[in-house]
Protein backbone atom coordinates (compact mmCIF):
# COMPACT_ATOMS: atom_id res chain seq x y z
CA UNK A 1 0.00 0.00 0.00
CA UNK A 2 2.79 2.36 1.00
CA UNK A 3 4.61 2.05 -2.29
CA UNK A 4 1.44 3.00 -4.14
CA UNK A 5 0.93 6.19 -2.17
CA UNK A 6 4.52 7.36 -2.51
CA UNK A 7 5.41 9.13 -5.71
CA UNK A 8 6.76 6.44 -7.95
CA UNK A 9 9.07 6.60 -10.93
CA UNK A 10 6.21 5.69 -13.26
CA UNK A 11 4.27 8.71 -12.08
CA UNK A 12 7.08 11.02 -13.10
CA UNK A 13 7.37 9.68 -16.64
CA UNK A 14 5.30 10.20 -19.73
CA UNK A 15 4.09 7.00 -21.31
CA UNK A 16 6.59 7.33 -24.17
CA UNK A 17 9.43 7.76 -21.68
CA UNK A 18 8.29 4.66 -19.82
CA UNK A 19 8.18 2.71 -23.05
CA UNK A 20 11.67 3.77 -24.00
CA UNK A 21 12.98 2.97 -20.57
CA UNK A 22 11.50 -0.52 -20.80
CA UNK A 23 12.33 -1.40 -24.37
CA UNK A 24 15.40 0.69 -25.15
CA UNK A 25 16.35 1.09 -28.78
CA UNK A 26 13.82 -1.52 -29.87
CA UNK A 27 10.88 0.68 -28.89
CA UNK A 28 8.61 0.91 -31.94
CA UNK A 29 7.79 4.33 -33.31
CA UNK A 30 4.13 3.45 -33.55
CA UNK A 31 3.82 2.63 -29.86
CA UNK A 32 5.58 5.81 -28.80
CA UNK A 33 3.25 7.84 -30.99
CA UNK A 34 0.13 6.10 -29.70
CA UNK A 35 0.86 6.68 -26.05
CA UNK A 36 2.13 10.20 -26.61
CA UNK A 37 -1.08 11.29 -28.26
CA UNK A 38 -3.08 9.63 -25.52
CA UNK A 39 -1.01 11.36 -22.88
CA UNK A 40 -1.64 14.75 -24.48
CA UNK A 41 -5.36 14.09 -24.59
CA UNK A 42 -5.40 13.01 -20.97
CA UNK A 43 -3.56 16.15 -19.94
CA UNK A 44 -6.04 18.17 -22.01
CA UNK A 45 -3.22 19.72 -23.97
CA UNK A 46 -5.19 18.55 -26.98
CA UNK A 47 -8.84 17.72 -27.03
CA UNK A 48 -11.23 15.88 -29.27
CA UNK A 49 -14.40 17.60 -30.25
CA UNK A 50 -17.22 15.80 -31.96
CA UNK A 51 -18.72 17.56 -34.92
CA UNK A 52 -21.19 16.62 -37.57
CA UNK A 53 -19.91 17.15 -41.05
CA UNK A 54 -20.99 16.60 -44.58
CA UNK A 55 -18.22 16.40 -47.14
CA UNK A 56 -20.67 17.31 -49.85
CA UNK A 57 -24.39 17.58 -50.33
CA UNK A 58 -24.55 14.13 -51.94
CA UNK A 59 -23.15 12.36 -48.88
CA UNK A 60 -24.91 11.81 -45.58
CA UNK A 61 -24.00 13.80 -42.50
CA UNK A 62 -21.26 12.05 -40.57
CA UNK A 63 -19.94 12.39 -37.08
CA UNK A 64 -16.31 13.39 -37.03
CA UNK A 65 -13.85 13.68 -34.20
CA UNK A 66 -11.72 16.75 -34.56
CA UNK A 67 -8.55 17.29 -32.62
CA UNK A 68 -7.84 20.83 -31.52
CA UNK A 69 -6.07 22.74 -28.76
CA UNK A 70 -7.19 21.71 -25.30
CA UNK A 71 -7.68 23.78 -22.19
CA UNK A 72 -4.14 23.18 -20.94
CA UNK A 73 -2.47 23.90 -24.27
CA UNK A 74 -1.14 27.37 -23.59
CA UNK A 75 0.30 26.65 -20.17
CA UNK A 76 1.75 23.26 -21.04
CA UNK A 77 5.52 22.93 -21.20
CA UNK A 78 5.94 20.41 -23.99
CA UNK A 79 8.64 17.77 -24.11
CA UNK A 80 10.60 17.32 -27.35
CA UNK A 81 8.82 14.12 -28.40
CA UNK A 82 5.41 15.72 -27.83
CA UNK A 83 6.13 18.41 -30.39
CA UNK A 84 5.40 15.95 -33.19
CA UNK A 85 1.75 16.54 -32.38
CA UNK A 86 1.89 20.05 -30.95
CA UNK A 87 4.05 21.83 -33.52
CA UNK A 88 1.28 22.66 -35.97
CA UNK A 89 -1.20 23.59 -33.25
CA UNK A 90 1.38 25.98 -31.85
CA UNK A 91 1.54 27.83 -35.14
CA UNK A 92 -2.20 28.03 -35.78
CA UNK A 93 -4.51 28.92 -32.93
CA UNK A 94 -7.66 27.77 -34.69
CA UNK A 95 -6.29 24.64 -36.31
CA UNK A 96 -8.39 21.53 -36.06
CA UNK A 97 -7.91 18.23 -37.79
CA UNK A 98 -9.52 14.85 -37.90
CA UNK A 99 -8.12 12.19 -35.61
CA UNK A 100 -6.83 10.37 -38.66
CA UNK A 101 -4.99 13.45 -39.87
CA UNK A 102 -3.60 14.07 -36.42
CA UNK A 103 -2.14 10.58 -36.39
CA UNK A 104 -0.63 11.13 -39.82
CA UNK A 105 0.82 14.48 -38.83
CA UNK A 106 2.43 12.81 -35.83
CA UNK A 107 3.91 10.06 -37.97
CA UNK A 108 5.23 12.52 -40.48
CA UNK A 109 6.65 14.99 -37.97
CA UNK A 110 8.25 12.19 -35.99
CA UNK A 111 10.29 11.25 -39.01
CA UNK A 112 12.19 8.00 -38.37
CA UNK A 113 12.02 5.70 -35.38
CA UNK A 114 15.58 6.68 -34.48
CA UNK A 115 14.73 10.35 -34.46
CA UNK A 116 11.69 9.84 -32.31
CA UNK A 117 13.64 7.72 -29.85
CA UNK A 118 16.24 10.46 -29.76
CA UNK A 119 13.55 13.04 -29.02
CA UNK A 120 12.24 10.92 -26.13
CA UNK A 121 15.77 10.53 -24.78
CA UNK A 122 16.05 14.32 -24.59
CA UNK A 123 13.45 14.39 -21.83
CA UNK A 124 14.88 15.60 -18.50
CA UNK A 125 13.35 12.57 -16.78
CA UNK A 126 15.60 10.28 -18.81
CA UNK A 127 18.74 12.31 -18.35
CA UNK A 128 21.72 10.02 -17.70
CA UNK A 129 19.67 6.93 -18.51
CA UNK A 130 21.20 6.18 -21.87
CA UNK A 131 24.52 6.49 -23.60
CA UNK A 132 25.50 6.32 -27.23
CA UNK A 133 28.89 5.29 -28.59
CA UNK A 134 30.22 7.06 -31.66
CA UNK A 135 29.54 4.03 -33.82
CA UNK A 136 25.96 3.94 -32.56
CA UNK A 137 25.58 7.56 -33.56
CA UNK A 138 26.23 6.42 -37.11
CA UNK A 139 24.47 3.09 -37.33
CA UNK A 140 21.86 3.69 -34.66
CA UNK A 141 21.11 2.26 -31.27
CA UNK A 142 22.01 3.19 -27.73
CA UNK A 143 22.70 1.47 -24.42
CA UNK A 144 21.52 1.88 -20.88
CA UNK A 145 23.79 3.55 -18.39
CA UNK A 146 23.94 2.09 -14.89
CA UNK A 147 21.46 4.71 -13.80
CA UNK A 148 19.17 3.87 -16.70
CA UNK A 149 19.37 0.18 -16.06
CA UNK A 150 18.42 0.55 -12.41
CA UNK A 151 15.58 2.88 -13.40
CA UNK A 152 14.36 0.26 -15.83
CA UNK A 153 14.34 -2.40 -13.13
CA UNK A 154 12.52 -0.06 -10.80
CA UNK A 155 9.94 0.74 -13.46
CA UNK A 156 9.37 -2.92 -14.26
CA UNK A 157 8.87 -3.64 -10.60
CA UNK A 158 6.40 -0.79 -10.21
CA UNK A 159 4.42 -1.87 -13.26
CA UNK A 160 4.27 -5.41 -11.93
CA UNK A 161 2.83 -4.17 -8.64
CA UNK A 162 0.24 -2.04 -10.44
CA UNK A 163 -0.76 -4.91 -12.70
CA UNK A 164 -1.39 -7.14 -9.72
CA UNK A 165 -3.06 -4.53 -7.57
CA UNK A 166 -5.41 -2.70 -9.89
CA UNK A 167 -7.70 -5.54 -11.07
CA UNK A 168 -8.35 -6.51 -7.44
CA UNK A 169 -8.89 -2.93 -6.39
CA UNK A 170 -11.28 -2.35 -9.27
CA UNK A 171 -13.41 -5.15 -7.95
CA UNK A 172 -13.37 -4.06 -4.32
CA UNK A 173 -13.18 -0.27 -4.59
CA UNK A 174 -13.63 1.03 -8.09
CA UNK A 175 -13.53 4.67 -7.09
CA UNK A 176 -10.19 4.37 -5.39
CA UNK A 177 -8.83 2.32 -8.25
CA UNK A 178 -9.78 5.01 -10.72
CA UNK A 179 -8.27 7.72 -8.54
CA UNK A 180 -5.01 5.81 -8.35
CA UNK A 181 -4.97 5.03 -12.05
CA UNK A 182 -5.31 8.70 -12.84
CA UNK A 183 -2.00 9.35 -11.17
CA UNK A 184 -0.40 7.19 -13.85
CA UNK A 185 -1.61 9.32 -16.73
CA UNK A 186 -1.01 7.66 -20.08
CA UNK A 187 1.08 4.95 -18.41
CA UNK A 188 -2.15 3.21 -17.51
CA UNK A 189 -2.28 1.87 -21.03
CA UNK A 190 1.04 0.14 -20.55
CA UNK A 191 -0.46 -2.09 -17.89
CA UNK A 192 -1.37 -5.58 -19.00
CA UNK A 193 -4.05 -7.85 -17.76
CA UNK A 194 -6.70 -5.26 -17.07
CA UNK A 195 -9.04 -6.91 -19.53
CA UNK A 196 -11.26 -5.45 -22.18
CA UNK A 197 -14.20 -4.62 -19.94
CA UNK A 198 -12.05 -2.92 -17.36
CA UNK A 199 -10.22 -0.98 -20.00
CA UNK A 200 -13.52 0.15 -21.43
CA UNK A 201 -14.50 1.39 -17.97
CA UNK A 202 -11.23 3.20 -17.64
CA UNK A 203 -11.77 4.73 -21.03
CA UNK A 204 -15.15 5.99 -20.00
CA UNK A 205 -13.73 7.43 -16.84
CA UNK A 206 -10.75 9.05 -18.47
CA UNK A 207 -12.21 10.10 -21.75
CA UNK A 208 -15.67 11.21 -20.82
CA UNK A 209 -15.74 13.67 -23.67
CA UNK A 210 -14.32 11.30 -26.22
CA UNK A 211 -16.88 9.13 -27.95
CA UNK A 212 -15.92 5.57 -28.66
CA UNK A 213 -15.69 5.24 -32.42
CA UNK A 214 -18.04 2.96 -34.25
CA UNK A 215 -15.21 0.82 -35.53
CA UNK A 216 -14.03 0.16 -31.98
CA UNK A 217 -12.48 -3.25 -31.47
CA UNK A 218 -11.39 -4.10 -27.99
CA UNK A 219 -8.12 -5.72 -27.18
CA UNK A 220 -6.04 -5.82 -24.07
CA UNK A 221 -3.35 -3.33 -23.45
CA UNK A 222 -4.33 -0.44 -25.65
CA UNK A 223 -7.66 0.93 -24.56
CA UNK A 224 -8.96 3.87 -26.49
CA UNK A 225 -6.17 3.80 -28.95
CA UNK A 226 -7.03 0.32 -29.94
CA UNK A 227 -10.16 1.83 -31.31
CA UNK A 228 -8.11 4.01 -33.55
CA UNK A 229 -5.40 1.50 -34.27
CA UNK A 230 -6.42 1.45 -37.89
CA UNK A 231 -5.28 5.02 -38.10
CA UNK A 232 -1.92 4.10 -36.67
CA UNK A 233 -1.54 0.85 -38.53
CA UNK A 234 -2.87 2.01 -41.86
CA UNK A 235 -0.43 2.66 -44.58
CA UNK A 236 0.02 6.11 -45.93
CA UNK A 237 -1.84 7.21 -48.99
CA UNK A 238 0.10 6.83 -52.12
CA UNK A 239 -0.14 9.12 -55.05
CA UNK A 240 -3.11 7.50 -56.64
CA UNK A 241 -4.73 10.73 -57.55
CA UNK A 242 -4.54 10.02 -61.22
CA UNK A 243 -3.34 12.42 -63.80
CA UNK A 244 -4.60 15.92 -63.70
CA UNK A 245 -4.15 18.44 -66.38
CA UNK A 246 -1.48 20.87 -65.41
CA UNK A 247 -2.17 24.38 -64.28
CA UNK A 248 1.20 25.59 -65.44
CA UNK A 249 -0.33 27.77 -68.07
CA UNK A 250 -1.71 30.00 -65.36
CA UNK A 251 1.33 32.21 -65.43
CA UNK A 252 1.62 35.02 -62.98
CA UNK A 253 -0.68 33.66 -60.34
CA UNK A 254 1.98 33.48 -57.74
CA UNK A 255 2.78 37.13 -58.15
CA UNK A 256 -0.73 38.27 -57.47
CA UNK A 257 -4.22 36.90 -57.33
CA UNK A 258 -7.26 38.54 -56.04
CA UNK A 259 -10.76 37.62 -55.14
CA UNK A 260 -13.88 39.60 -54.89
CA UNK A 261 -17.26 38.42 -53.82
CA UNK A 262 -19.19 40.71 -56.03
CA UNK B 1 -20.52 22.05 -25.29
CA UNK B 2 -21.27 23.77 -28.56
CA UNK B 3 -22.42 26.88 -26.77
CA UNK B 4 -19.21 27.20 -24.81
CA UNK B 5 -17.10 26.68 -27.93
CA UNK B 6 -19.05 29.39 -29.69
CA UNK B 7 -18.39 31.73 -26.81
CA UNK B 8 -14.68 31.07 -27.07
CA UNK B 9 -14.65 31.97 -30.74
CA UNK B 10 -16.60 35.14 -30.15
CA UNK B 11 -14.16 36.36 -27.57
CA UNK B 12 -11.25 35.68 -29.85
CA UNK B 13 -12.58 37.43 -32.91
CA UNK B 14 -14.18 40.71 -33.73
CA UNK B 15 -17.30 39.61 -35.52
CA UNK B 16 -20.92 40.43 -35.34
CA UNK B 17 -23.51 37.69 -35.08
CA UNK B 18 -24.01 37.38 -38.84
CA UNK B 19 -20.29 37.22 -39.51
CA UNK B 20 -19.84 34.70 -36.76
CA UNK B 21 -22.45 32.45 -38.34
CA UNK B 22 -20.72 32.71 -41.68
CA UNK B 23 -17.32 32.01 -40.16
CA UNK B 24 -18.68 28.96 -38.36
CA UNK B 25 -20.13 27.69 -41.63
CA UNK B 26 -16.84 28.23 -43.46
CA UNK B 27 -14.87 26.53 -40.70
CA UNK B 28 -17.17 23.56 -40.76
CA UNK B 29 -16.86 23.15 -44.49
CA UNK B 30 -14.84 20.03 -45.22
CA UNK B 31 -12.40 20.10 -48.08
CA UNK B 32 -11.18 16.63 -47.24
CA UNK B 33 -13.43 13.73 -47.96
CA UNK B 34 -12.61 11.56 -44.96
CA UNK B 35 -13.46 8.42 -46.90
CA UNK B 36 -11.07 9.22 -49.73
CA UNK B 37 -7.76 7.44 -49.83
CA UNK B 38 -6.09 10.46 -51.39
CA UNK B 39 -7.63 13.54 -49.86
CA UNK B 40 -7.54 17.20 -50.80
CA UNK B 41 -4.93 17.92 -48.13
CA UNK B 42 -2.85 14.93 -49.24
CA UNK B 43 -2.80 16.30 -52.77
CA UNK B 44 -2.08 19.81 -51.59
CA UNK B 45 0.84 18.61 -49.49
CA UNK B 46 2.25 16.48 -52.28
CA UNK B 47 1.96 19.04 -55.03
CA UNK B 48 3.62 21.74 -52.98
CA UNK B 49 6.09 19.52 -51.21
CA UNK B 50 4.58 20.51 -47.87
CA UNK B 51 4.17 18.45 -44.77
CA UNK B 52 0.66 17.25 -44.00
CA UNK B 53 0.51 19.55 -41.01
CA UNK B 54 1.50 22.56 -43.05
CA UNK B 55 -1.10 21.72 -45.68
CA UNK B 56 -3.82 21.52 -43.02
CA UNK B 57 -2.72 24.87 -41.65
CA UNK B 58 -2.76 26.35 -45.15
CA UNK B 59 -6.35 25.16 -45.58
CA UNK B 60 -7.27 26.85 -42.30
CA UNK B 61 -5.75 30.10 -43.59
CA UNK B 62 -7.53 29.71 -46.91
CA UNK B 63 -10.84 29.57 -45.07
CA UNK B 64 -9.92 32.73 -43.21
CA UNK B 65 -9.02 34.40 -46.47
CA UNK B 66 -12.36 33.50 -48.02
CA UNK B 67 -14.08 34.88 -44.96
CA UNK B 68 -12.17 38.14 -45.37
CA UNK B 69 -13.35 38.35 -48.99
CA UNK B 70 -16.92 37.83 -47.88
CA UNK B 71 -16.74 40.53 -45.26
CA UNK B 72 -15.11 43.19 -47.38
CA UNK B 73 -16.28 45.35 -50.21
CA UNK B 74 -12.69 45.57 -51.46
CA UNK B 75 -10.71 43.00 -53.38
CA UNK B 76 -8.53 40.82 -51.17
CA UNK B 77 -5.21 39.21 -52.06
CA UNK B 78 -3.91 35.91 -50.65
CA UNK B 79 -0.36 34.92 -49.93
CA UNK B 80 1.24 32.50 -52.34
CA UNK B 81 0.61 29.60 -49.95
CA UNK B 82 -3.05 30.42 -49.50
CA UNK B 83 -3.33 30.92 -53.23
CA UNK B 84 -2.13 27.35 -53.79
CA UNK B 85 -5.01 26.07 -51.69
CA UNK B 86 -7.40 28.22 -53.68
CA UNK B 87 -6.01 26.96 -57.00
CA UNK B 88 -6.46 23.39 -55.95
CA UNK B 89 -9.93 23.98 -54.60
CA UNK B 90 -10.91 25.52 -57.92
CA UNK B 91 -10.02 22.23 -59.56
CA UNK B 92 -12.62 20.50 -57.44
CA UNK B 93 -15.34 22.35 -59.32
CA UNK B 94 -18.34 20.74 -57.70
CA UNK B 95 -16.95 21.31 -54.22
CA UNK B 96 -15.89 24.87 -54.97
CA UNK B 97 -18.80 26.25 -56.97
CA UNK B 98 -21.74 24.24 -55.69
CA UNK B 99 -20.97 23.21 -52.18
CA UNK B 100 -18.77 26.05 -51.05
CA UNK B 101 -19.81 29.14 -53.00
CA UNK B 102 -23.48 28.39 -53.60
CA UNK B 103 -24.40 26.47 -50.45
CA UNK B 104 -22.10 27.89 -47.79
CA UNK B 105 -21.09 31.37 -48.91
CA UNK B 106 -24.28 32.06 -50.90
CA UNK B 107 -22.23 33.97 -53.41
CA UNK B 108 -19.69 33.44 -56.15
CA UNK B 109 -16.06 34.13 -55.36
CA UNK B 110 -14.03 34.50 -58.50
CA UNK B 111 -10.31 34.08 -58.78
CA UNK B 112 -8.51 36.74 -60.74
CA UNK B 113 -4.85 36.26 -61.67
CA UNK B 114 -2.80 39.37 -62.22
CA UNK B 115 -2.66 40.92 -65.68
CA UNK B 116 0.96 41.88 -65.07
CA UNK B 117 2.72 45.21 -65.29
CA UNK B 118 3.85 47.70 -62.67
CA UNK B 119 0.36 49.04 -62.05
CA UNK B 120 -0.99 45.60 -61.26
CA UNK B 121 2.05 44.92 -59.13
CA UNK B 122 1.34 47.96 -56.99
CA UNK B 123 -2.34 47.15 -56.88
CA UNK B 124 -1.75 43.65 -55.54
CA UNK B 125 0.95 44.81 -53.16
CA UNK B 126 -1.44 47.30 -51.61
CA UNK B 127 -4.31 44.83 -51.60
CA UNK B 128 -2.10 42.29 -49.84
CA UNK B 129 -1.15 44.78 -47.14
CA UNK B 130 -4.83 45.63 -46.68
CA UNK B 131 -5.69 41.94 -46.49
CA UNK B 132 -3.16 41.43 -43.70
CA UNK B 133 -4.60 44.36 -41.80
CA UNK B 134 -8.12 43.08 -42.32
CA UNK B 135 -6.96 39.71 -40.99
CA UNK B 136 -5.53 41.30 -37.84
CA UNK B 137 -8.63 43.37 -37.26
CA UNK B 138 -10.93 40.39 -37.73
CA UNK B 139 -9.17 37.53 -36.01
CA UNK B 140 -7.26 39.66 -33.50
CA UNK B 141 -4.01 37.80 -34.10
CA UNK B 142 -1.01 38.23 -36.34
CA UNK B 143 -1.24 36.20 -39.53
CA UNK B 144 1.27 33.32 -39.22
CA UNK B 145 4.34 34.57 -41.13
CA UNK B 146 5.12 31.21 -42.73
CA UNK B 147 1.71 31.25 -44.40
CA UNK B 148 1.30 35.00 -44.73
CA UNK B 149 4.79 36.40 -45.36
CA UNK B 150 4.93 40.11 -44.52
CA UNK B 151 6.29 40.83 -47.97
CA UNK B 152 3.87 39.53 -50.54
CA UNK B 153 6.39 39.13 -53.32
CA UNK B 154 9.17 37.50 -51.35
CA UNK B 155 10.10 33.99 -52.39
CA UNK B 156 8.49 31.45 -50.15
CA UNK B 157 9.50 27.83 -49.62
CA UNK B 158 6.49 26.70 -51.61
CA UNK B 159 7.47 28.87 -54.59
CA UNK B 160 10.91 27.33 -54.43
CA UNK B 161 9.42 23.83 -54.29
CA UNK B 162 7.33 24.49 -57.36
CA UNK B 163 10.32 25.86 -59.24
CA UNK B 164 12.29 22.76 -58.33
CA UNK B 165 9.45 20.57 -59.49
CA UNK B 166 9.29 22.37 -62.82
CA UNK B 167 13.05 22.08 -63.15
CA UNK B 168 12.93 18.34 -62.53
CA UNK B 169 10.15 17.97 -65.11
CA UNK B 170 12.22 19.85 -67.67
CA UNK B 171 15.20 17.64 -67.00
Amino acid sequence: MEDIIMKQLIQTLTAAESLLLRKGDSTPKQEMLKVTLMDLLLKQVLMIETTEAQSNSRDPVRTLQKVRRGEAFLRYDALPHELVYLHDFRHSRDLEMSFRDCVRVGFENANSERKLQHAVRLSPALKDSFRQLWIQKIIGGFDYTDVGFSKRLQLEEEIKVWEERIPKLLESNREQAMAELKTLGGNVFLLKGLGIVLLANIENEFFKNIPVPEKSQGCGGCGTFTSYSGDFDGSYPTDSGGSDSSCSGDGGCSSGCGGCGD
Amino acid sequence: MNISMEKIYITKTKMNYKEQKLWDAIREFELDDDEAVYTFSDRLAKENNWSKGFALRAIEEYKKFIFLICTSSQSRTPSDEVDQVWHLHLLYTRSYWNEFCRDVLKREIHHGPTRGGPQEHDKFKNAYAETLQHYRDTFLIEPPPDLWPPDHLSSSPSTFSRLMKTWKTLL
